[in-house]
């Protein structure tokens, strides 16, 4: 018998843990997005302690002539669940071995998260908040800042999955990273989730 | 044969001791996790040394309220003080834990290499380059004080590229622990050491987000010019999230780890109740994690934080107690070898414990309002933690500080086979061992009844306080001596070895339990010759597992094997 392998058999006797190597990238993706979101919720939270310093003297906490309209955060919020249910669609092709489907998911949901940035861009244009003349609008601009930045990696980690995908990478026996990137790309709609709720909402 | 596992892309070389990378661009471009563990564990040593110096220059400082001797103002003091802080813990003590996990994990678990090794690289050079601006970013006028906009912004930026390197080597080291065990190593048969980097990851995965979220704040606010110069010396207190008691605790981690396994092969009984110890371990990780996140953005004043903090705190000595107890039972009924990997795990833990009893001193006000009242609601909050804001924290922070130097002395010398294929020095071991004690527990003293003394936990412009406080920060500047005395042995002694000419032989184990003694010594690339297979927490000696060093299971066990088994019992 010529077969060489890595491993050995395991005895049946043996109490088996947990198999070797599964699914590093799954693993990994996991714990930066944890990480991630938890930096953001931070950030939050420090925007919300500001905002509550200011209102608990009386204050107002949105600068002078300053109004955040509800119609594009609603829409980009739309857009973003919209978002999960295309990537998650990409997911569910991959499984299937529908690869032109799987493509046709994510060039949609790379369409989504283009389409939460433009209206980001638009949305910051309308409300007209120089970024320079107050501590409240440097707040603001640094959450929608990095929920862009946050929406543009999970973007960037979605192409490079489209690119493998594409070149026959994953199937239905392995389509981690594709499981990666689609749970990359729903902890970046949930921060903008947070950012949709804290700043657009209750402003 | 059944085959059970996808052949690997390319063939490990030969099985033999590891030849260290001889130029450069091998030690940049290496994805080994020795050589990457081996350059974290380097540049932290000789970044460790220059912390402690500056570190005890600041205190010397301080030592004299009257003027200032080795700077010009309030504000370099400020900057001297914080680049002491900064880089005890950002350049030495968390890049050396790092290190010892990149190194040892992978020994551990049976894993022939870390989960994106590449990455692990990675982040050792992002670390290099993020430390060396933040160094610049201070001696350019940046920095908590700095009188330099431009600076004070690249110093937010360089920290933030530091933790972010430090968050990316924890990532892999986490994923590697979850994913990349051997056959039979379930998470509760993970040793004590692994599982305490494990904890210890996960921690710094979500508590460094927090200080890289304080520091975006900080850019955009200097960026914008909305903290003017005189609100600079705040900037002292951003790594404070981190760096105070009970979140400090985080460091303790890898010391209970560390000490579990040390104290438990130098004794030759390798500690019961396993899981027992594994559990305390994560308690720590909870109830320091718990602290860190409930009182984020807060600034330690009181609030209703602070009764998070006195049951965190409070919670903090029991993990650390009953690591204490269930290695204490290994002392009592094992062999004892006294060595510097020996008492330095002993005495690190005891002098983590003697800290996190000691921080409770600031909760006794609010705790006795616990015990006498039926409803804990109404806390008089002007008794409560009437500690905060003076050098009392700082004097926690010193103590927990020089309990993870001890620890990783202890860990250096008890892996040092491993780490360089040869033993430390003892006698240099021993000195290091006792200076960084006796230092920390001195400087934790002087700064503990400075802050008593009403001293202000930060530098201000004036340095004030009461009619002693010069005395007790004397007194914390020579345990601060004591510690730099500490560094500098145990870098010139790690160093030192590391550049010695020979190398190890054989497994080289102290009877050692865990799978990292089942190999060379040090491990060539590819760790083991074949993948263990192990059926309990104690592999080298169950008498069942295959450790991955010898023939196959079925074939005739050699006389190494046997050694494997026998070489432990025979010592007990």
């Amino acid at each position: 018998m010529t077969d060489v392998t890595l491993y050995d058999a395991i005895p049946i006797d043996v109490d088996q843990g947990e198999p070797a190597r599964p699914r590093l990238l799954l693993i990994a993706t996991s714990l930066v997005s944890a990480a991630f979101f938890v930096g953001y919720s931070g950030l939050v939270g420090f925007y919300l302690s500001e905002r509550a310093a200011v209102r608990a003297t009386g204050g107002q906490w949105l600068p002078e002539g300053v109004t955040i309209p509800l119609t594009q955060p609603n829409f980009m919020m739309t857009t973003m669940v919209f978002s999960v249910f295309s990537v998650y669609w990409a997911v569910s092709s991959i499984r299937g071995n529908d690869r032109a489907n799987a493509l046709v998911a994510f060039g949609l949901t790379l369409m989504f998260g283009f389409a939460q940035i433009a209206q980001t861009g638009f949305l910051l244009t309308i409300m007209d908040m120089p970024a320079a003349e107050s501590s409240q609008a440097v707040l603001i601009y640094s959450l929608v800042g990095v929920q862009v930045a946050m929406m543009a990696a999970a973007m960037g980690y979605v192409v490079v999955m489209t690119i493998r995908t594409f070149g026959g990478g994953y199937s239905a026996k392995d389509y981690e990273g594709v499981l990666s990137a689609a749970m990359f790309w729903t902890m970046a709609v949930g921060v903008y989730s947070i950012l949709w709720y804290a700043v657009y909402i209750t402003k | 044969m059944t085959v059970i596992e996808t052949r690997p892309e390319t063939e490990a070389p030969p099985i033999g001791n590891a030849v260290p990378p001889k130029t450069l661009d091998a030690l940049v471009g290496s994805s080994d996790h020795k050589t990457i563990g081996r350059t974290w564990i380097a540049g932290g040593l000789v970044l460790l040394t220059a912390a402690t110096v500056i570190s005890g220059l600041a205190g010397f400082e301080a030592s004299d309220l009257g003027g200032f001797a080795l700077v010009e103002d309030g504000d370099q003091f400020a900057q001297l003080w914080s680049l002491g802080r900064v880089l005890f813990l950002f350049g030495g003590v968390l890049p050396i834990l790092v290190g010892l996990g990149t190194f040892l994990v992978p020994l551990q678990i049976g894993a022939p290499a870390l989960a994106f090794a590449r990455g692990a690289s990675g982040a050792v050079w992002t670390w290099m380059v993020g430390i060396g601006l933040l160094i610049g970013s201070y001696v350019l006028n940046g920095g908590p004080g700095g009188g330099q906009g431009d600076f004070v912004v690249l110093w937010a930026t360089s920290l933030g590229v530091v933790a972010l390197a430090l968050m990316w080597a924890m990532t892999i080291l986490a994923t590697t622990i979850l994913g990349a065990r051997t056959r039979g190593m379930s998470l509760d048969r993970v040793p004590a050491t692994t599982w305490s980097f494990f904890v210890f990851s996960l921690f710094g995965l979500l508590a460094l987000p927090l200080l890289i979220a304080e520091l975006v704040i900080v850019y955009v606010q200097v960026r914008h010019g909305f903290l003017p110069l005189g609100s600079r010396l705040g900037l002292t207190g951003v790594v404070d999230s981190l760096s105070l008691a009970p979140t400090i605790y985080w460091l303790g981690i890898p010391v209970l780890g560390i000490a579990a396994d040390v104290i438990g092969t130098h004794t030759s009984r390798p500690v019961r109740a396993h899981r027992a110890v594994l559990a305390s371990i994560g308690m720590l990780g909870i109830t320091a994690f718990a602290s860190e996140f409930f009182s984020f953005a807060s600034s330690r004043t009181a609030d209703f934080n602070n009764e998070l903090l006195i049951i965190g705190v409070a919670a903090s000595i029991l993990p650390i107690l009953g690591v204490l107890g269930l290695v204490g039972d290994s002392l009592r009924q094992g062999t004892l070898r006294m060595t510097t990997a020996l008492l330095g795990s002993l005495i690190a833990g005891l002098v983590l414990l003697l800290a996190s009893v000691t921080s409770l001193l600031a909760q006794a006000a609010p705790v006795a309002v616990f015990i006498d009242e039926d409803t804990p609601v109404s806390f008089d909050l002007d008794r409560v933690l009437v500690l905060n804001g003076t050098t009392f924290h700082d004097g926690i922070r010193g103590m927990v500080l020089a309990a993870t130097m001890v620890a990783i002395i202890s860990a250096l010398h008890h892996w040092a086979p491993k780490l360089w294929g040869r033993r430390l020095s003892e006698p240099l071991g021993l000195l290091g061992v006792a200076s960084a004690a006796a230092g920390g527990v001195l400087w934790g003293l002087g700064s503990i009844l400075a802050g008593i003394d009403d001293q202000a936990a930060y530098p201000v412009a004036d340095l004030v306080g009461g009619e002693n406080v010069e005395f007790f920060n004397l007194i914390a500047a020579v345990g601060m001596v004591l510690v730099v005395v500490a560094a500098v042995t145990v870098t010139v002694n790690a160093l030192g070895t590391a550049l010695a000419k020979g190398s190890g032989k054989g497994p080289d184990r102290w009877t050692g339990a865990t799978l990292e003694w089942a190999t060379a010594s040090p491990p060539a690339f590819g760790n083991f010759e074949r993948a263990p297979v192990v059926r309990s927490a104690l592999p080298l000696i169950d008498g069942k597992s295959d450790t991955g060093s010898g023939p196959a299971p079925g074939d005739d066990a050699t006389a190494a094997d046997d050694d494997a088994t026998t070489d432990l019992e025979s010592s007990r």
